[in-house]
């Protein structure tokens, strides 16, 4: 009897492993996915890197601009804010284009006639091209739009702005940026 | 003469007549390849086409809400985007495919079923299996009536219980 009592025993403890262990599994998946659904966007460290596919055709590789001052804006046709800053964003790149910076924008979560009419009515000659699968979002942990990384020559996000920039806000970040070796 | 020259002028020259014909041909011809053969043929969606796709597909910006009742500006580009496609003759495959290289997985409303995702479809049903197993064994050998109880014979009380009850005994006639 006490034998019996024993493998008894033994059997349950095993079956409790192995659930206890599925459990165990099951909430390390939950935390991982929490830890990475609360992860906060980079605002510092290397830019990840990525490649955009361009409307005006051609691809982009941001790491093939290594020593210019990069400009990335987050953008959708849909979002009042992203209007607001277009006029200012343009500007600005018509007044660095030149000098060693470069603006990229990347349309998020948006539909590609709508973001072409966008461009054409704010008359956007940086380049620019649709968020294909909301890759680059996700590497940059967007949650919304507008969204402007600034990305110093040597590749390294040095300040992340969420919210509508203005032409004066865009110069004095440019200039600090350009004004290191 | 006079007469005759008036009546031709009413009816028209002959070679004026064959240039307007050719005209309004060639005219209709470029109206007709202006736009591209599959919309003509597939004609506009119906409203209830339109929403069948819309169902299958979810808001890339909202949680869990389905575009057929997705109301944000971004829905109704793409319900939008939908009634053009299926102008063009596109299936609803193709259109959920575009939408899913659009903007990800998340228009789908599932994980897709591939790589590490089915572990997403795999895990639960392993578990319920496992807990359904569980639960059946736990029952079983709970119904089962104690086998030892009916074949073994009561074993005499040890000298240790002896004492026990004895004990238990004096208290109790203290409290009486």
């Amino acid at each position: 009897m006490a034998e019996q009592q024993v493998t008894t025993s033994a059997r349950l403890t095993r079956g409790q492993i192995i659930a206890l262990l599925g459990a165990l599994l099951f909430l390390a998946i939950l935390a991982i996915g929490l830890i990475l659904r609360h992860q906060g966007r980079p605002s510092e460290g290397p830019a990840p890197d990525f490649t955009l596919q361009l409307f005006d055709g051609g691809t982009l590789r941001l790491s093939d601009q290594r020593g210019k001052v990069v400009v990335l804006n987050f953008w959708a046709s849909w979002c009042q804010p992203c209007k607001d800053e277009a006029p200012d964003l343009e500007r600005t790149w018509r007044r660095y284009k030149d000098k060693g910076v470069i603006f990229i924008g990347v349309n998020w979560s948006d539909t590609e006639s709508k973001a072409r009419a966008y461009l054409a009515e704010f008359n956007v000659t940086y380049p620019n091209g649709p968020d294909l699968g909301r890759r680059i979002g996700q590497k940059y942990r967007i949650r919304g739009v507008p969204e402007t990384f600034f990305i110093d020559k040597q590749g390294n996000i040095r300040e992340v702005i969420i919210r509508p920039m203005t032409e004066e806000e865009l110069i004095s970040r440019i200039e600090m940026l350009l004004a290191e070796p | 003469m006079e007469t005759v020259m008036h009546m031709r002028q009413r009816r028209g020259h002959p070679h004026a007549l064959l240039i307007v014909r050719s005209l309004l041909v060639t005219l209709i011809l470029v109206g007709l390849l202006a736009q591209p053969l599959t919309t003509v043929l597939a004609g506009t969606p119906t409203p209830n086409e339109v929403e069948a796709v819309a169902r299958t597909l979810y808001c890339p910006l909202c949680v869990g809400q389905r575009l057929d009742s997705c109301e944000i500006p971004l829905c109704q580009d793409m319900k939008r985007e939908i009634a053009q496609m299926l102008a063009e003759g596109r299936t609803p495959e193709e259109i959920r495919a575009y939408f899913v290289e659009q903007y990800g997985p998340v228009v789908l409303g599932e994980p897709p079923r591939k790589g590490i995702n089915w572990l997403a479809w795999v895990i639960p049903i392993i578990a319920l299996i496992g807990a359904a197993v569980y639960v059946f064994l736990r029952i079983r050998e709970w119904s089962k009536p104690p086998a030892t109880a009916a074949v073994t014979p009561s074993a005499p009380p040890t000298p240790e219980e002896d004492e026990y009850a004895a004990r238990v005994e004096r208290e109790l006639s203290q409290w009486e």
